[in-house]
């Protein structure tokens, strides 16, 4: 396979450090969150797991800059993205995070390899670098898809969320965020995505967050948080 | 990102045509009435080009303007022939000719009338003349060849007309096309018709065909033959006629004719101004129609709006994804802004095309029914019209794409 093997030059290894964040809701006395501190060393994997309800989406969505409301710090490499502007978080993430989720989000009348270029396509204006498709067959050629010119509605479901992993890592992010990613699919793709989502994020040596319930990843995944009612119950503190 | 807008128009393929279609058959239809009213203006002000002042019997004016220009059978009442002698004398007139109904020939009405008529017509494209009171000179969409023996009918074959005995007209010549209800038209020479009705005049009512009329026509005509004496038509005792096509020689002249033979007996006016007229109370149909257009264009745009509303509402966790993908905010602007503007650019563009089909279509029919030709015409007016529509739609479509714009990213992790 002729993945990047490591490529550390382009992706910028990132930690996340988090102090006093605290997110709410109109209308619910509660915090929806609420973490006093939690830092990820660059590189870290990290397993986030807990009840529906406990904050998990919330989480993510802070710390993919998704959502900007909040107090407190969550900042990769010292930019604090509570209070960016939407705009500034948007620039971001396009640059720093590949994002996987449980629903696939893929264009089917668009290929294969057309799906995993369109976030870079949509993210600029003007041409893309040529070197970028050549880069995107590598990676499908990676995650064990090898016909780039498929229509993406053909897929199974196991080869969908492939090729969402592939257009998460195409422009090498320092962060991988993956929610939920084999919860629609089953025990065998399952597996397999669990597999290429962790190698792959270690291999580029980015950062790693996945929220899951699925027993696959707490095997692969050292660290683990529980939330519970928004706060983390184990795993949580400033170790590392 | 075309790629991608046409891509995603592609899997929605059904809905998008239907969509298309309503904005077309909308836009069509303020097309097609647009244009319909043209060409009825310029097609019947072209046929009306020749007739530069029609004198004839008093009575309404518009009924002797479509009588005489657009050959519409009504009964008419005579002028006498001497006013048909004056205005030949006059020095203000380059020509007089006269306009007699008689009979018809299959469909084709017979017009009794003198050469000059046919030079203003536009002139013959085949033959001759008519020479001799036999003569028949056919328009160019009558459907009889040079030699071709004419035999006429009093009134229309379906109206229950019968022959007239004995009587035969010989087709001599061909007229180029003129675009008007002469093309159908048989012109045969004035003295032809008098000799044929000749007992008709003496109850001093209209050579109209289809006027209902209890002459015993059993017995049989004398057989017309001879040459033509054009001067008999201009003497002061020829029979009456109901109606007579004046061109004058100046522009003033026509005013000081039509002066003159307005009142005593006469009634002279311009087609021009008749029609003219016509077109203001058309023009108010018009307006009215245009109005309804309007109306189911605008009606029709805001349900269209609602439904690509609806429509970005439905998507916004596929919008969510891409933003949270990494695509920029504005991208996602665009490509909602374009695939709605494609959607209704087709539509319009598309409406033009089935407005302009309809009114070729319309102009055909009323073509074949009437004998005008009726030419759609696009002017440049229409292309400004249509362009603004197109930038009311371009402004109409930054709705959804705003509303697209302003859609949060964060929804789509959620549920």
């Amino acid at each position: 396979m002729s993945a990047p093997k490591s490529a550390p030059k382009s992706a910028p290894k990132s930690a996340l450090a988090i102090r006093d964040l605290v997110v709410r809701y109109p209308g619910l006395d509660a915090p929806a969150l609420e973490v006093p501190a939690l830092t990820l060393a660059a590189g870290e994997a990290l397993l986030v797991s807990g009840p529906s309800g406990a904050g998990k989406t919330t989480f993510l969505n802070a710390v993919t800059g998704l959502d900007g409301r909040g107090q407190g710090v969550v900042a990769w490499d010292g930019i604090n993205l509570i209070g960016l502007s939407e705009g500034a978080r948007d620039r971001w993430r396009a640059g720093h995070v590949g994002l996987v989720m449980q629903d696939f989000h893929l264009f089917p009348a668009l290929s294969v390899r057309e799906n995993v270029m369109l976030p870079q396509r949509l993210a600029r204006w003007g041409r893309l670098p040529p070197a970028l498709r050549t880069e995107a067959d590598a990676l499908l050629v990676r995650v064990g898809l090898d016909r780039p010119q498929q229509r993406a509605g053909t897929l199974s479901r196991g080869q969908k969320q492939r090729t969402a992993v592939a257009r998460a890592l195409l422009c090498r992010p320092g962060i991988v965020v993956a929610d939920e990613p084999t919860a629609s699919l089953d025990p065998v793709a399952g597996h397999a995505v669990a597999e290429l989502l962790v190698g792959l994020a270690a291999n580029l040596g980015a950062s790693l967050i996945v929220a899951s319930h699925d027993p696959v990843f707490a095997a692969r995944i050292a660290r683990h948080a529980r939330l519970e009612g928004g706060r983390f119950v184990t795993g949580e503190g400033d170790a590392a | 990102m075309i790629r991608f807008v046409l891509a995603d128009l592609g899997t929605r393929r059904l809905g998008a045509l239907l969509l298309v279609l309503i904005i077309a058959f909308a836009t069509g239809l303020g097309v097609l009435v647009t244009l319909q009213e043209r060409a009825l203006r310029l097609g019947s002000a072209r046929a009306a080009a020749a007739f530069d002042l029609v004198v004839g019997a008093p009575g309404s004016e518009t009924q002797l303007v479509l009588s005489a220009v657009f050959l519409q059978p009504a009964p008419l009442t005579l002028v006498p022939g001497e006013v048909m002698a004056r205005l030949s004398a006059d020095p203000r007139v380059a020509f007089a000719a006269p306009v007699g109904f008689g009979d018809f020939a299959g469909a084709s009405p017979i017009v009794g009338t003198t050469t000059a008529m046919l030079r203003a017509l536009g002139g013959l494209r085949a033959g001759h003349g008519l020479e001799q009171l036999s003569d028949a000179v056919v328009g160019a969409k009558v459907p009889h060849a040079l030699g071709d023996t004419l035999v006429p009918m009093h009134g229309q074959i379906e109206a229950g007309g019968h022959v007239h005995a004995g009587i035969a007209y010989h087709v001599v010549g061909q007229l180029a096309p003129t675009g008007t209800p002469w093309d159908r038209a048989v012109l045969v020479p004035i003295q032809a018709v008098w000799q044929v009705h000749e007992h008709e005049h003496e109850h001093e009512h209209g050579v109209g065909a289809g006027a209902a009329d209890d002459d015993d026509d059993d017995e049989a005509h004398a057989p017309l033959a001879g040459p033509v004496d054009e001067a008999a038509a201009r003497r002061a005792d020829a029979p009456g006629v109901p109606a007579i096509v004046v061109k004058p020689v100046s522009i003033a002249a026509a005013y000081s004719l039509r002066q003159s033979f307005r009142g005593h007996g006469t009634l002279a006016v311009f087609p021009g101004e008749v029609l003219a007229r016509l077109y203001g109370t058309m023009g108010d149909a018009r307006k009215v129609l245009a109005l309804v257009a309007a109306g189911a264009q605008g009606l029709v745009g805001a349900a269209i709006l609602l439904v690509v509303m609806a429509e970005v509402m439905q998507r916004r966790r596929q919008i969510g994804a891409l933003r949270a993908f990494g695509a920029a905010r504005g991208a996602v602007f665009a490509l909602v802004w374009m695939e709605s503007f494609l959607l209704l650019a087709l539509g319009v563009v598309a409406g033009v095309g089935v407005g302009t089909a309809g009114a070729w279509a319309l102009s055909a029919g009323l073509e074949r029914q009437a004998g005008i030709a009726l030419p759609v015409e696009l002017a440049g007016g229409d292309l400004l019209q249509a362009g603004l529509l197109l930038a009311l739609g371009a402004g109409a479509a930054l709705l959804p794409a705003v509303l697209a714009y302003r859609q949060s990213p964060a929804e789509v992790l959620r549920g």
